[in-house]
C-alpha cells in the first residue's frame, strides 16, 4: 500500500479497577472541547476527549474524513438501558436510545470540529484499529478525502466481573482499562511535517501467513518492534524472535491502538518501526506496521 | 480540490428477503401489486406490552440467533444460486456489512433468559453484537476476507456499498459482498415508539396525512465485482457520504445538508443533475425527514424535478439494511423496466413542492440516485447505472 503520513495523535487512557472505577471525564470534555454538549454519554466523552487532545488547535483540512472503531461501542448507556427494559419492563428514554448509536458519538466529534465530511463507525471486534485504518486509508488513497482523523475508542464498565465476561478475558489477574486513542493522517508527500507513517495494513488468513509475514519484516529493516495484546500473546510468541514492544497499558479492545500511539509518542531507543498484529477467533491475523522515524 | 472520479463496478448479483416476499422476484411482484405487509405486532417485554404495527419476515425462529443467522442465510442462498463463487473466491471475498440491530436482540434475549434464572448475576450485553453477523458469514458460508461492519444507523449499509466499491477499485479486493440486515429486536422497537416516530394512521412517504413510520425486517445481500472492460447491464457508479452536524435526530430542514450530499454524489460520476433519470428517495415518513429531502431535492433540480418514489411503506423501515434492500430492490424496478408507485402515498402535500409517482412508469436506461440518511446526521447518496442487457 502507498504510505500514509502520521500528522499528529493524541489520547486519552486509564486502567480500572472495581475500586477505581471509570472516571467521570465531564470536566476534561469541557475544558477540552470547543462547546460543552448535553446529554451526551460516557463514550462520546471519550471520544470527544480523545479527539480533541489529537487535534489541539490545530485546523483540519477542509475535506477531512471521520472514522471511529470500536468493538463494543457505547456500553455503560446501553447497560442501563437494557437493565431498565428487562429489569423493570421500560421502553428506552429517547437520550438513551440516540446515545445506543454507535455513530452519536462521532457525531459530537464532528460538531466539536465542524467537520461536515465523510463519517464512519466501524467494527472487527479486537482488530477494529486494522478496520477503521484501512477505511481511512481506501478514502485518503482514492482521493475521496484529504485528511483522516482516525479514533479508536472503547469504554470500561464495572461490575469489572462482568466485564471480564464480556472481554472474554479469563484470567481473573488480568488488568483491564479504557482509551480513546486518535490519528491524523494524510497521503504521504503532502510535504507537511509526520510523526511517522502506516506503510502496510493487512488482514491475513492464519498463523502460516503470519509467520511468513514476520520473517519478511524481520529480515527487512533493523529496529523492528512486534507488539501483541495479552489475549493472543501465546500465539505470536513463538513465531518472532526480534525484539518486543510492551507499553505498560492495561488489555482493552483498543489496546493496539495504544501501543501504535504509545509508539509514536516516545519510540524506544534504536526502534524505528512497530508491528501491531491481533488475533481473531477464526485464526485470521490483522496487522499494522508504522515507522517512525 | 476535485476528486478523480470513481469508476463503475458491477453489481454481479443479489439476494433479498423482506416483509413482501421471502425472495426478490416476490419482493418485486408484491411492490407492483402495492401490497402492504404491516401487520400488528405485541411486544411483551414493556410494561404494559407495546401494541404496534411492523413489517416483519413471515416464517423463520423465533430465537434472536437463529432469526438472525436464518435471515442471513435465505438471502445469501439466493445470491449464490444466481451468482456462485469458489472457495478460493469466497475466502478472498471482502465483506461489507451495515446493520443497525447486529447481536442486540441476541443479546437482550440472553440477558432476559439470565436475569429470569437469577437477577443479581445477569450479565446485560454479554456478547460481542458487531461480530454476529461476520462471525456467522465466516463460519457457515466460508467468507473470510476482510471484515468490516458499519453503524452509522440508517445508512449504514449505504455507507458499506460505497466503500466496497471503493475497496474494488483500490485493489483491496475482486469481490465484496454487502450485507444489510435488520433483525427483529425489542430495544430498536421500543426506542422508536418512545421517540415517537411511529405512524399511528400506516406509513405514507411525502403525503400530506404523513405522521411517521413503520419498522420492517429483512436482509439484503449484494455480490459487487470488479468490472472488466467496457461495464453494462447494472452498475453502481459511485456516490457520496456526510455528516450533517445541524442535529443528532434531523437533517437541516432547509435541505442544504441533503442537496449537498447529492451534488457530491454527482460530481464523484462526472454527473449533472440533468442525467439523473429518477430517484429512490429517503422517504421515512416522519414530517422532519420528508420536509428536508423535499427541500433537498428542489434546491438541486429546481423545476426539473426526475420522478421519485419511496420504497419504505412497502418494506418498513429497515433502518441499517435499507441501504442495501432498497438498493436491491430499485435495481430490479430497473431491470424490469418500471419505477414503482410511491408506496403509501395518496395526497400530495402542497408545502412539500414535489410530488411523488403516484403510478408505475417507464424506468429508462441511465443513471439513478439512491438516497439513505441516518440518525447522527449520516447522509449518504449513492448513483446506479443502468445500461439494459
Amino acid at each position: 500500500m502507498d504510505k500514509l503520513d502520521i500528522l499528529a495523535c493524541g489520547d486519552y487512557y486509564a486502567s480500572i479497577t472495581d475500586e477505581l472505577p471509570p472516571a467521570d471525564l465531564r470536566a476534561e470534555v469541557n475544558a477540552a472541547c470547543r462547546e460543552r454538549p448535553r446529554r451526551i454519554d460516557r463514550y462520546t466523552q471519550l471520544a470527544l476527549l480523545g479527539s480533541a487532545r489529537c487535534v489541539g488547535e490545530q485546523p483540519l483540512a477542509p475535506r477531512t474524513g471521520l472514522y471511529m472503531g470500536s468493538r463494543f461501542a457505547s456500553l455503560s448507556n446501553a447497560i442501563t438501558m437494557h437493565e431498565q427494559m428487562i429489569g423493570h419492563g421500560d421502553t428506552p428514554k429517547p437520550a438513551h436510545f440516540i446515545n445506543s448509536l454507535s455513530n452519536s458519538a462521532s457525531f459530537y466529534v464532528a460538531r466539536n470540529l465542524e467537520l461536515s465530511g465523510r463519517n464512519q463507525f466501524v467494527s472487527r471486534g479486537d482488530a477494529s484499529t486494522v478496520a477503521a485504518l484501512q477505511l481511512a486509508s481506501l478514502d485518503l488513497l482514492s482521493g475521496t478525502v484529504d485528511e483522516a482523523l482516525v479514533g479508536i475508542v472503547e469504554e470500561a464498565v464495572t461490575p469489572l466481573l462482568h466485564h471480564s465476561q464480556r472481554l472474554g478475558v479469563e484470567d481473573a489477574g488480568t488488568t483491564l482499562g479504557e482509551g480513546s486513542h486518535w490519528l491524523r493522517l494524510v497521503r504521504s508527500g503532502s510535504g507537511a511535517a509526520a510523526l511517522g507513517q502506516v506503510d502496510q495494513l493487512l488482514c491475513l488468513a492464519d498463523t502460516d501467513a503470519l509467520r511468513q509475514w514476520l520473517h519478511t519484516m524481520q529480515s527487512e529493516r533493523e529496529g523492528t518492534l512486534l507488539f501483541a495484546a495479552p489475549t493472543c500473546l501465546p500465539a505470536v510468541a513463538g513465531l518472532w524472535q526480534g525484539g518486543w514492544f510492551e507499553p505498560p497499558l492495561a488489555y482493552y479492545p483498543a489496546i493496539s491502538a495504544g501501543a501504535l500511539l504509545a509508539f509514536v509518542q516516545q519510540a524506544p531507543t534504536g526502534a524505528g518501526t512497530l508491528l501491531c498484529v491481533t488475533g481473531d477467533e477464526e485464526g485470521r491475523w490483522h496487522v499494522v506496521r508504522v515507522t517512525c522515524g | 480540490m476535485s476528486v478523480a472520479l470513481q469508476r463503475p463496478v458491477q453489481i454481479a448479483g443479489g439476494g433479498l428477503v423482506s416483509a413482501l416476499g421471502n425472495n426478490l422476484p416476490r419482493t418485486l411482484e408484491a411492490l407492483y401489486q402495492g401490497k402492504n405487509p404491516a401487520l400488528a405486532t405485541t411486544v411483551e417485554l414493556f410494561r404494559p406490552p407495546l401494541q404496534i404495527p411492523y413489517c416483519g419476515v413471515s416464517g423463520g425462529p423465533d430465537d434472536a440467533e437463529e432469526r438472525l443467522q436464518w435471515l442471513l442465510d435465505q438471502a445469501l442462498q439466493q445470491l449464490f444460486a444466481s451468482t456462485p463463487l469458489s472457495a478460493t473466491e469466497r475466502r478472498e471475498t471482502a465483506l461489507f456489512i451495515g446493520s443497525s440491530c447486529y447481536g442486540i436482540g441476541i443479546g437482550e434475549q440472553r440477558y432476559q433468559q439470565a436475569w429470569q434464572s437469577e437477577p443479581a448475576s445477569a450479565v446485560p450485553l454479554p456478547l460481542d453484537g458487531f461480530l454476529q453477523v461476520s462471525r456467522h458469514l465466516r463460519s457457515q458460508h466460508q467468507l473470510c476476507g476482510p471484515d468490516f461492519s458499519f453503524n452509522t444507523a440508517c445508512s449504514a449499509s449505504a455507507n458499506a456499498l460505497l466503500a466496497a466499491a471503493t475497496a474494488i477499485n483500490s485493489g483491496l479486493c475482486r469481490h465484496a459482498l454487502v450485507v444489510g440486515l435488520e433483525a427483529r429486536n425489542d430495544t430498536t422497537l421500543g426506542g422508536f415508539h418512545s421517540m415517537q416516530l411511529l405512524a399511528s394512521n400506516g406509513m405514507r412517504p411525502f403525503d400530506r396525512e404523513r405522521n411517521g413510520l413503520l419498522l420492517g425486517e429483512g436482509c439484503g445481500v449484494l455480490l459487487l465485482t470488479a468490472a472488466d472492460g467496457e461495464p453494462s447491464g447494472l452498475q453502481l457508479l459511485g456516490g457520496a457520504s456526510q455528516c450533517d452536524t445541524y442535529s443528532i435526530s434531523t437533517s437541516n430542514p432547509d435541505g442544504s445538508s441533503i442537496a449537498a450530499v447529492m451534488q457530491e454524489a454527482l460530481e464523484n460520476c462526472g454527473l449533472q443533475p440533468a442525467d439523473i433519470r429518477g430517484i429512490k428517495a429517503h422517504g421515512t415518513a416522519t414530517p422532519l425527514n420528508d420536509d428536508s429531502e423535499a427541500a433537498g431535492m428542489r434546491l438541486l433540480f429546481g423545476d426539473a424535478m426526475p420522478p421519485f418514489f419511496s420504497l419504505k411503506a412497502a418494506l418498513g423501515h429497515t433502518l441499517g439494511s435499507c441501504g442495501a434492500m432498497e438498493t436491491l430492490l430499485a435495481s430490479a424496478c430497473l431491470q424490469h423496466g418500471l419505477l414503482p408507485a410511491s408506496s403509501g402515498f395518496q395526497h400530495a402535500d402542497p408545502t412539500l413542492g414535489v410530488v411523488p409517482t403516484t403510478a408505475p412508469q417507464s424506468a429508462e436506461d441511465g443513471h439513478y440516485l439512491l438516497n439513505f440518511f441516518g440518525f447522527g446526521g449520516n447522509n449518504c447518496s449513492l448513483v446506479l447505472r443502468y445500461g439494459g442487457e
